[in-house]
């Protein structure tokens, strides 16, 4: 309660500041008279009782600063006043204000875009209930592929016998085909257990969740529409509930509308969802293997990952291992991991990317002050002659500076907000969840944070060194406080040496991921991707359910599109076949001749159907023998084309050619390999590729998922729609999900490092020109200061390119430092990036040796620059102006 | 130099309050001066140190509510300063004086203590 009237009291003293002095004086002056005339009462003379007066009330001064203190917050008074006389000499030095403020700014706001995003993935709670025990898990079920997926009798039996999760759910992913309304639609649509909303925590706005007894299969023609779905398609209706849809032929009805704020736990942006239906009791026999490609649980409180590892393994091997699947292990990780593992670290790399162009930033600054203050030292020795303290002169120069921190981190924080529409558009940012970014109280105190750490760092190194003055030196008349100037260089070029050290290890870094991002991209497809244009369309409709049918619409469809103007060739596959292509894809297959062991692994491939001109429309080379033809239908003899990857694994010492191998269940027939063609990139552009069995369409049985691939140097637009039509004529309910030219449909597929390395590159530029910038400024101080001596040196025969010769010998003096510290930091730290590169090492020698040359001839010419400058000036009158 | 006085008044400072709100509860308002010499003449010489670290902490105390102060006229007609005590000053006063107490009952305890043990130590 005392200090609340002090508080008051102080507060009041601020306003009253001219009376109180005076009121002071009156009363000390007040006590001196009456102390002097009680000690001439005593028997001193006048001047005797005035001076022992003063002695025994002691220094007046002091007294007065120790009440003016008191009487109000000093502390704060006297940081405002700092901070004042720091506005007014930003505004006296405009060019510094901006060029400072600018690049400062930049920094933090770009640092702090970045960390909203990851802040919306490693920090923000996922919004489903209690999200941290959440947990997505698969079994990986063959050796030396990705397979992921988990066996649903598995699955059913993990939810029957475990005593760690609560519940578990799963789902699959699927598109159909809405008919009945306006024109069809692809949807993208998913299978989940009854299980998963009440996991997940979330109630159904409208109508209920899916009931047990429909999560079988039979019972599963219902559907829960997604919120966005609702309103866009079905209008908004509020009696929704009980009404009929179509999907893929076959009617659903419909038992509830889900809540607005929903997202589906994974990638796809799911808009309606149906039972997973799972035949239970076959699936339980074994009679029928279908699989689940995503399961999730909540673990029960208390229970730990490692007790729920242990307890699934467990009920694992009580089951009965289907023939030909020995290997199966399990893969459990965290929900939010799942979702968002490749975001956080991408957004770790960027956010210590743009950390470091604001260091680089603040460093220019701190010259900037540097040189300015260098100026400013006998003002300094001065102050602390008249009583200020080191610490305090160093607090009053950071206090000056505040201002432009503060103004930095606001502009900062500016930008930053204004960034994040963009940033979610132009990223790949942009799964499930992530469609905003949310600027909440961890951002703002981390741009704070930024804006309170730049400014230490860039005011703290001027402050110190400019205290240092030394006193007697400082305040001589005449003389520029060369002392204190030549150590303050000193600061200068150690700084410039550790910006030329940021900037390679930056540029090394993006060199690493621009190398791997184009090995991935670009490099060993297998394929050539100019002028092809990718079709892809489900052809789940009800009219398709038969094979015949299906046959039928895709060899017109070939046909048709061959013939289109501007069209060279075209070719049918699977869709899941087309580069980048689909890595669940693959399967068992048995070689004849070759008895399999019980238990031991059997062989696996993918095999996609093809058409005969399929191969050429790739270019993918041959091998060995033939390709397939068209002559190949229903009425040869069955044959198939293998790649080398199968080949090679398969086949070691032997050709492959005329063995015969049969795909599917043993009432498929044995074909013969007549081919082998080279390796194609399908299982993603970052992995190997896998062995393949090219089967003839028309032996194969037709695709549900067509895939149609052109070669056309028509423009991609023009194309698609000639194709939409020919397809519309054709069928005109028939929806195509897509239609893309084969190098976007690449580029897509690894849009994560494509956007993660273009930000790295941009990062490294900006930190090369701010960089450079800081360079070149110190180098015309270090000019500017020697050019006296320079002139001597001139006048005393030195030729132009030893004055030049000069300056860059101290050149490399920063330069070389700064390389050797960056490569060594560089080394270092890439090796935190290894997991992100692919196919190159974290320590690649040339990326390193190409980085740390160009870095040094172009900071070589930043210092040549100010050389010939100084080696031009004319040297007579340099000397005369002493 | 200049530190010096501060701090020799600071570890005077705690009783300083001590003795001002004494001073003026026992004498009622009195000026800065007033209390000077006051304290001066009943504390003999432990007031050699500067009367000026006085006006500081009529400050404080004024800011803490234990004192009030009003301009008024001196015995000369002199314009001055008058501080008194104020009931919150009063209740600080007992408090500051309880303290004391305590503290200089337990070392006297303390040094009385010593030649009990001595004594025990012969028998």
């Amino acid at each position: 309660m005392s200090w609340s009237s002090v508080f008051t009291a102080r507060f009041r003293g601020m306003f009253a500041k001219g009376s109180r002095e005076r009121e002071l004086d009156d009363e000390i002056r007040f006590h001196l008279d009456m102390q002097a005339e009680d000690n001439q009462r005593a028997g001193m003379n006048p001047a005797e009782a005035r001076l022992a007066a003063m002695r025994s009330f002691g220094l007046v001064e002091p007294v007065k600063e120790n009440y003016r203190e008191r009487q109000t917050f000093a502390l704060a008074e006297t940081a405002v006043r700092d901070m004042l006389h720091g506005a007014r000499s930003l505004r006296r030095l405009p060019g510094f204000t901006i060029a400072a403020g600018l690049s400062l700014a930049l920094g933090i706001g770009v640092t702090t875009a970045i960390f909203t995003v990851l802040n919306a993935v490693a920090l923000r709670p996922l919004p489903y209930a209690d999200a941290d025990r959440l947990y997505w898990m698969t079994q990986v079920l063959k050796k030396s592929s990705t397979d992921e997926v988990t066996l649903t009798g598995y699955f059913l039996e993990w939810r029957r016998q475990n005593q760690t999760f609560t519940d578990l759910a799963g789902y699959n992913y699927q598109t159909s085909i809405l008919t009945g309304r306006d024109e069809a639609t692809e949807l993208r649509t998913a299978r989940a257990s009854a299980s998963l909303l009440p996991l997940l925590g979330v109630q159904p706005v409208l109508g209920r969740n899916f009931l047990k007894r429909e999560d079988y299969k039979g019972f599963d023609r219902v559907a829960i529409l997604g919120n966005a779905l609702w309103r866009e398609r079905f209008g908004a209706n509020p009696k929704i509930v009980g009404q009929a849809v179509t999907l893929d032929g076959n009617p659903f009805t419909i038992v509830g509308v889900l809540p607005p704020g929903f997202v589906f736990p994974g990638s796809d942006r799911v808009q309606l969802i149906t039972p997973l239906g799972k035949d239970e009791a076959a699936e339980l026999r074994h009679e029928v293997g279908s699989v689940i490609f995503n399961v999730i649980g909540r673990l029960k409180p208390g229970v730990t990952l490692e007790q729920a590892k242990a307890d699934l393994a467990m009920i694992q091997s009580r089951l009965p291992v289907p023939a030909f699947r020995p290997t199966i292990t399990l893969k459990i990780q965290p929900l939010r991991e799942h979702l968002f593992g490749d975001v956080k670290a991408a957004g770790m790399i960027l956010v210590a990317a743009a950390g470091f162009v604001l260091l680089i930033a603040c460093a220019n600054v701190s010259n900037l002050l540097l040189t300015r203050w260098m100026q400013r030292g006998r003002e300094l020795a001065l102050r602390a002659a008249l009583g200020g303290s080191r610490a305090r002169l160093v607090c009053q120069l950071l206090v000056e500076n505040a201002l432009l921190g503060v103004l930095a981190c606001a502009a900062g924080v500016a930008l930053a907000f204004c960034a994040r529409r963009p940033l979610v558009a132009l990223s790949p940012f942009h799964i499930s969840g992530l469609h905003d970014l949310p600027f909440d109280a961890h951002v703002l105190w981390f741009a704070v944070g930024l804006g309170l750490l730049s400014t230490l760092l860039f005011g703290l190194l001027p402050a110190f060194r400019v205290t240092k003055a030394d006193l007697a030196q400082a305040i001589k008349a005449g003389e520029v406080p060369v002392v204190s100037g030549r150590s303050s260089l000193g600061a200068l070029s150690t700084i410039a040496a550790a910006e030329i050290a940021i900037i390679l290890v930056l540029s090394t870094g993006a060199g690493l991921m621009l190398q791997s991002f184009w090995k991935m991209r670009y490099v060993s497809l297998g394929f050539r991707p100019d002028n092809l244009v990718v079709a892809t369309l489900n052809l789940s409709g009800s009219a398709y359910r038969d094979d015949a049918p299906r046959s039928a619409f895709i060899q017109e469809l070939l046909t048709r599109a061959q013939a289109l103007p501007g069209v060279d060739l075209a070719a049918i596959t699977n869709m899941a076949e087309i580069p980048p292509g689909d890595f669940h894809a693959t399967n068992t297959f048995a070689i004849e001749g070759r008895n399999q062991p019980l238990g031991g692994v059997r062989p696996i491939a993918r095999y996609p159907s093809v058409s005969a001109s399929y191969f050429s429309i790739l270019g993918i080379p041959l091998l060995q023998g033939r390709l397939l033809q068209d002559a190949d239908d229903a009425k040869s003899a069955p044959v198939v084309v293998v790649n080398r990857a199968l080949a090679r694994r398969y086949f070691d010492r032997e050709t492959p050619i005329g063995k015969r191998v049969r795909t599917g269940g043993e009432d498929q027939p044995w074909r013969t390999i007549t081919g082998v063609v080279d390796d194609v990139k399908t299982s993603g552009l970052t992995s190997a590729p896998e062995p393949t069995i090219y089967l003839p369409y028309r032996q194969a049985g037709a695709v549900r998922e067509v895939g149609l691939v052109m070669r056309s140097s028509l423009e991609t637009g023009i194309l698609a729609a000639e194709i939409r039509k020919s397809i519309a004529s054709l069928d005109a309910t028939q929806p195509v999900s897509s239609i893309q030219a084969m190098g976007e449909r690449l580029s897509e597929s690894v849009s994560g490092p494509r956007f993660t390395t273009a930000l790295l590159i941009i990062f490294a530029g900006l930190a090369i020109i701010l960089g450079l910038i800081g360079v070149y400024g110190v180098m015309g101080c270090r000019v500017r200061w020697q050019l006296r001596e320079l002139a001597v040196r001139q006048a005393l025969g030195a030729q132009q390119h030893d004055v030049v010769w000069h300056v860059l010998r101290q050149g490399f003096a920063i330069i070389l430092p700064g390389l050797s510290a960056g490569l060594l930091c560089a080394i270092g730290l890439s090796r935190l990036l290894a997991s992100s590169l692919y196919e190159v090492s974290a320590y690649d020698p040339p990326t390193f040796a190409i980085v740390a040359v160009t870095m040094a001839v172009v900071a070589l010419l930043a210092c040549w620059i100010p050389a010939m400058r100084a080696a031009r000036t004319d040297p007579l009158q340099l000397l005369r102006q002493d | 130099m200049k530190n010096e006085p501060a701090e020799r008044a600071d570890v005077l400072q705690g009783t300083l309050v001590l003795l001002v709100l004494r001073t003026l509860d026992a004498l009622g308002p009195l000026h800065g001066y007033g209390i000077a010499r006051r304290i001066e003449q009943i504390s003999g010489d432990l007031l050699q140190l500067n009367q000026g670290t006085l006006y500081p902490c009529l400050l404080r105390m004024e800011q803490e509510e234990w004192v009030a102060s009003k301009w008024g006229a001196s015995e000369k007609n002199r314009k001055a300063k008058f501080y008194s005590i104020t009931p919150l000053g009063r209740k600080q006063l007992a408090k500051e004086t309880q303290e004391w107490q305590r503290m200089s009952s337990t070392i006297d305890r303390f040094l009385g203590a010593i030649p009990d043990l001595s004594a025990e130590d012969v028998s």
